[in-house]
């Protein structure tokens, strides 16, 4: 609190580290492996196949994915979360809730949630997070940053130095653009 | 022991006045509370990570094949296995 951040600013923190280790999670348990690979425990939902809720949410990811990492495939893990409806609505309203910019920068919070990743050894969600940070601007410095939080010891806390939350030109902000908060400015976007 | 504040039931209003009120309904039936549990509180201070988290938990708990008595015994062998003493 001493730097600055507040009763919400520790909240959202609180609420992104979970939702990482959430989804840091799920990708473990069924057994994602990579970003890149199809190899899963359970089957995704095949494209097409979902109810028209199902294939709105989908579409709806696709155009972040678009936007965040620069092609159209929806992650594996959000169409294995689509088996379920209830299941693939709350985790995506929440993801968007929580990885939005608030008191914290969007960057920011995806930082968070690769060190999450990382200190989770989970491969699939370290190689989805950095995707999305690389795709912002994050170069290899940033990410040797986060890599150094998520194993470092409270002793050896490493300064913040240098490292900047200046959201850019990438989106890491998983809202769509335009749909919420219209009218207010979103910088080139 | 918290490390933040925790919201007071009192004093919130709009959705997060109404997500304490179905929660706290929920839980009464559950497990006969007479007040909102500290965990949802916490979650006060941000009104979207209430409402995320509330929608999520209604979605994996009250939603699909298994029973709640099935649900909460898996919840209980999780929250053992990770030493979560809440």
């Amino acid at each position: 609190m001493r730097l600055g951040v507040d009763e919400v600013g520790v909240t959202e923190l609180m609420g992104v580290t979970e939702h990482a280790r959430a989804m840091a999670t799920v990708a473990s348990a069924v057994l994602l492996e990579s970003l890149a690979g199809e190899a899963t425990l359970i089957a995704p939902l095949p494209a097409g196949e979902g109810d028209p809720e199902v294939e709105a949410l989908l579409e709806e990811i696709a155009e972040w994915a678009r936007a965040a990492l620069g092609q159209p495939a929806v992650p594996i893990v959000w169409r294995i979360l689509a088996r379920n409806v209830h299941y693939l609505r709350s985790t995506w309203r929440k993801e968007v809730a929580l990885m939005a910019a608030g008191a914290l920068p969007a960057r920011d919070k995806r930082r968070v949630t690769l060190g999450v990743a990382m200190a989770t050894r989970a491969r699939y969600m370290i190689e989805y997070h950095t995707a999305v940070l690389r795709h912002a601007g994050d170069t290899d410095r940033d990410l040797r940053r986060s890599s150094a939080w998520s194993t470092t010891t409270p002793r050896s806390t490493p300064s913040r130095k240098g490292c900047r939350s200046t959201p850019t030109s990438g989106r890491v902000d998983p809202r769509p653009p335009r749909r919420r908060r219209a009218g207010r400015s979103r910088g080139s976007n | 022991m918290t490390t933040i504040r925790m919201v007071d039931p009192a004093t919130v209003g709009g959705k997060v006045r109404e997500i304490f009120d179905a929660a706290l309904r929920r839980e009464r039936t559950v497990f006969g509370a007479t007040q909102i549990s500290n965990i949802w509180r916490c979650m006060g201070h941000s009104a979207e990570l209430l409402e995320a988290n509330w929608n999520r938990s209604r979605a994996l708990m009250q939603r699909g094949d298994f029973s709640p008595l099935q649900r909460e015994l898996i919840a209980t062998a999780v929250s053992i296995a990770n030493a979560c003493h809440y």
